[in-house]
């Protein structure tokens, strides 16, 4: 990437107040893979961040779309940016009308904080994505989900509309604040988890539920994951729906530890609960190698906390999916990761983890502490590469959620979109003409085409 | 913000005699698709003048069959060589305009392409031809204990196809999400006969969403060929209630109430006073009491163990507000006599008024009360008969005016009081269209929820996947943007053939 010629810092100044710019050391943290771009600059508006955006396609500088900056080591590695444009300081809620259930918030406004402004008008957003301090701009760019998802879909469900701005610096918005729109092509969809290739979201709007009077997590212990496979794909394929259908490998609560939980979280009224609670309860005894407990509020929060932090500080992490049916084939798959490891010592100090959403047919995975010894990166990769041909071939999919550069570099976040990638490469070049947003991040067919 | 239409609704246009396909362009696909996959014959081209709102009138000039994927491919690419545009067509049930060939256009039907190709109850996941009906998709899943969840009006005869082009919703949307969560993959051809492999279930995407994109589309893209489908399990028990109110507005109270209780029916649909007098009036007469100001059905459904309490939970939401009856179905007979008034309003209403124009949008639920009284009485301003029949738990009103087409008088000012209408639900935050779509119905309605700059977006993304204009011309957007093909503009003139792009997994 050349260095484009004008200091983003210095003509950021005049369409910016300065406690809106980040120059310097200041802005280490917000590395892209650890590279610093040369600002970082926080617009508190749309209209801010548009004319931000006019400028840098207009200068051809790179820039990295952000929130709090927690996926900025994720996707593929690139070079630095010469910005990054977060949403961190754009947190208003903008409309809540309780009685639509219904909400449209800024995009940097964080999902725990959304959850407080929610909790006394007894509502909630049932998103529950891995990863800590998420703002909803960016959850519905990654379009991540937890397990959550299978009952209630993911940002694709639940995201009504947006307002943003394209790589140009044009402001507009998709969809709107009704549960039920058909006008015009549906840009929601594209936009979620395009993960700011396409526009830099400003707003987001959501569909929200009234928050369960009973929220109850059922667990059953098994001597290791395998066993509990089945019971899981049981639990998923209830008539009853449950709101997670969850199997953990080596959870800590506290002072005990279990190999493997399969966990079954219930919630709704209390009549129904208590409906559905049987059916499970009785799926669970089948599955597992002991009673069937009802975690308490505490361990239950624990629990799902556990699940959505479970990638955190590692060094290696995988998202597989196949159709739930077929977890079990997932799980022996992705123990071939865990064999890469070199040598016993680090294993038994630093387990690899599982998580897997039982309902909707997804493994994550995460992997502390790689040995990096010589030629280490490219057998990964190697190693990577032909674990993902596998799953293809058994029509699921791998992505790297996270690795370290030397390994993402060969081996791509993503597999290829194939022949559709000529398209995505032309919506890109429709809302993203200069070429700006987050350069060689995605998957890699949208850099390489030339725009229709 | 309300910006100015364009160009006025024209109610009753009728095309022109359409030209006759050139002989060798017709020989051409005759080889493709072969002499059944073929209709040419004015008479039989008749049957294709309209779709589901008859008010448009363009006998196309050609219908193409194909059979499947490989022939659909062939046709396309043909006609992109030909430069002849197409318009995708599944049952012809839309209410928007959509599937009408205007100009050079011909029709590229997907009746022929009715199988269903697996059904998977283990997966609960279905992979059809385009022109298998949504009602067959269900009746196959039933034996398995599974059904396919959006039931448009429609469903007996409509395509899931045709459901792909319009997002489609129905009454049980409300709890279980229209078309487009449902659809997992697709195959998909191009404009220029190219195939690709769209999403599957079981993937994440790599990349763009493009199933969600083409999901809604109307066509515009090219055509949907196989159609890869999530199925869910038939509830166990299902409880129906009817609550008269004496007026709208309680009614719904009553919805907000309901939804905020907790409760997630799977439908919650509401019919007005002339609404419930039109087919008390008429053979469907459900017993509705006609001095009753609205009506309103809910039905809840999920596992038999818990559905009682709901049932009674949504009955004191329903008093609450004010409800002066409610009925509860005990069993099947009762719950369809209760849904009949509902189900028939459409059809009583067609028998008191030679035309129906049933409108189409959403408004945020708690601005529906205020937005209904604006509607009457812009309709009454027109000296004009209304009736809503309504799903009130999503907001998406159907107002239904009533009128004779012969009268040119009472058209211009149907005309005048639909626009007023869309105004009126998008100052209120609402969209022009819920399910219907826009076709060439709404096309210049569109500029009053979209800028310049997103109508510019929308022309350029149809562009990606149609750079030559030819798929699906002149619906969606408003005409200055997105002229249809000028019928002179050199059709059928002989261009080199485009390669086939084999499909991957995408």
């Amino acid at each position: 990437m050349t260095v484009a010629a004008a200091d983003p810092a210095a003509v950021l100044r005049d369409l910016l107040p300065p406690e809106q710019l980040l120059t310097g050391d200041a802005v280490r943290p917000w590395g892209v893979w650890g590279w610093p771009p040369r600002t970082v600059a926080f617009p508190r508006s749309t209209e801010e961040a548009a004319a931000v955006l006019a400028r840098a396609s207009a200068e051809g500088w790179t820039v990295e779309p952000a929130g709090s900056g927690t996926w900025l080591w994720s996707g593929n590695s690139a070079s630095p940016p010469d910005l990054v444009l977060s949403a961190a300081r754009m947190h208003r809620v903008v409309e809540h009308e309780p009685g639509d259930l219904t909400i449209t918030v800024e995009a940097g406004v964080r999902l725990s904080a959304l959850d407080l402004h929610l909790a006394p008008h007894e509502q909630w957003l049932p998103l529950d994505p891995p990863g800590r301090c998420r703002t909803l701009g960016a959850v519905a760019s990654t379009g991540v989900w937890g397990p959550l998802g299978a009952a209630w879909g993911g940002p694709r469900d639940l995201t009504l509309g947006v307002h943003a701005v394209t790589g140009d610096g044009r402001p507009f918005q998709a969809g709107g604040r009704v549960v039920k729109n058909v006008a015009g092509f549906d840009f929601v969809r594209l936009l979620i988890g395009s993960r700011g290739t396409l526009a830099f979201l400003t707003e987001v709007t959501l569909r929200l539920y009234p928050r369960p009077a009973t929220d109850r997590t059922l667990v059953v212990r098994g001597r290791g994951l395998d066993d509990l496979v089945e019971g899981a794909v049981a639990a998923a394929s209830q008539p009853v729906t449950p709101a997670a259908v969850e199997l953990l490998e080596r959870f800590l609560p506290w002072e005990q530890r279990w190999e493997a939980v399969l966990a079954v979280r219930v919630l709704g009224l209390e009549e129904r609960v208590r409906a559905e609670e049987e059916v499970i309860r009785a799926v669970l005894l089948r599955a597992g190698a002991g009673p069937v407990e009802e975690l308490p509020a505490k361990e239950a929060d624990a629990f799902w906390r556990e699940v959505r932090l479970l990638e955190e500080d590692m060094d290696l992490t995988l998202r597989f999916a196949t159709l739930p049916a077929r977890i079990g084939e997932l799980v022996q798959l992705a123990r071939a990761v865990g064999r890469m490891r070199n040598g016993r010592d680090a294993l038994a100090r630093s387990p690899v983890r599982m998580a897997i959403h039982g309902g909707a047919g997804a493994l994550r995975m995460a992997v502390p502490n790689l040995r990096v010894d010589s030629g280490w990166a490219e057998r990964w990769a190697e190693r990577l590469e032909d674990l993902r041909r596998t799953v293809q071939w058994r029509d699921g999919s791998l992505t790297v959620t996270r690795a370290p550069a030397a390994v993402v570099e060969r081996l791509g976040a993503w597999e290829s979109p194939g022949p559709a990638g000529e398209l995505m490469a032309g919506l890109k070049g429709v809302f993203d003409p200069a070429g700006i947003l987050s350069v060689d991040r995605f998957v890699l067919d949208l850099d390489r085409h030339e725009p229709a | 913000m309300v910006r100015p239409r364009a160009a006025g609704l024209r109610l009753t246009s009728e095309g022109s005699v359409p030209n006759p396909l050139a002989l060798p362009l017709a020989d051409e696909l005759r080889e493709l698709v072969g002499e059944e996959g073929l209709i040419t014959e004015p008479s039989r081209l008749l049957s294709y003048e309209s779709d589901g709102l008859v008010a448009y009138r363009f006998p196309p000039r050609a219908v193409i069959l194909p059979a499947d994927t490989a022939e659909a491919a062939a046709v396309l690419r043909c006609l992109h060589r030909h430069r002849v545009p197409l318009v995708p067509r599944g049952a012809g049930t839309g209410l928007s305009g959509g599937a009408l060939a205007m100009g050079d256009a011909v029709l590229v039907g997907t009746a022929r392409m009715d199988r269903i190709l697996s059904l998977d109850p283990v997966a609960r996941l279905a992979r059809v031809q385009a022109g298998v009906v949504n009602d067959d998709l269900t009746a196959a899943a039933r034996p398995h204990g599974l059904h396919y969840a959006p039931d448009p009006a429609s469903q007996s005869a409509c395509t899931l196809g045709g459901n792909v082009a319009e997002n489609a919703g129905g009454p049980h949307c409300l709890k279980y999400g229209v078309t487009a969560r449902w659809v997992t993959g697709l195959t998909f051809v191009l404009p220029d006969g190219r195939v690709l492999e769209l999403g599957g279930w079981g993937r994440d995407a790599t990349g763009y969403d493009l199933v969600g994109l083409v999901v809604g589309s109307e066509g515009c893209f090219g055509l949907a060929t196989e159609i890869e489908l999530r199925l869910l399990p038939l509830p166990e028990g299902v409880r129906t209630l009817l609550a008269v109110f004496e007026d709208l507005e309680s009614a719904g109270t009553a919805v907000t109430d309901i939804l905020a209780s907790g409760l997630l029916p799977c439908a919650l649909e509401i019919m007005d006073a002339e609404a419930i007098r039109a087919v008390e009036a008429s053979i469907f007469a459900a017993g509705y009491p006609t001095d009753a100001g609205a009506a309103l059905v809910v039905e809840l459904d999920g596992t038999e163990a818990g559905l009682d309490v709901e049932a009674e939970r949504a009955e004191a939401c329903c008093r609450r507000a004010g409800a002066r009856e409610v009925r509860r179905a005990r069993d099947e007979r009762e719950r369809l006599a209760l849904w009949k008034g509902r189900k028939k309003a459409f059809g009583a209403m067609g028998r008191i008024a030679p035309d129906l124009l049933v409108q189409d949008a959403t408004v945020p639920r708690t601005q529906l009360p205020a937005v209904l009284r604006q509607i009457t009485e812009i309709v009454r301003a027109q000296d004009l008969k209304l009736a809503n029949v309504f799903h009130g738990g999503d907001g998406n009103l159907h107002p239904i005016i009533l009128f004779d087409r012969r009268n040119p008088d009472e058209v211009a000012r149907v005309e005048h009081a639909s626009k007023e209408i869309m105004c009126v639900c998008v100052a209120a935050g609402g969209t022009i269209t819920g399910e219907h779509g826009v076709g060439i119905d709404k096309r210049e309605h569109m500029e009053l929820v979209f800028s310049p700059v997103e109508l510019e977006l929308m022309a350029a993304v149809k562009a990606v996947f149609d750079p030559l204009g030819l798929c699906n011309p002149g619906k969606v957007l408003p005409l200055a943007l997105c002229p249809p093909r000028d019928a002179h503009a050199g059709p059928e003139i002989d261009v080199p053939a485009v390669s086939a792009g084999a499909g991957a997994r995408g």
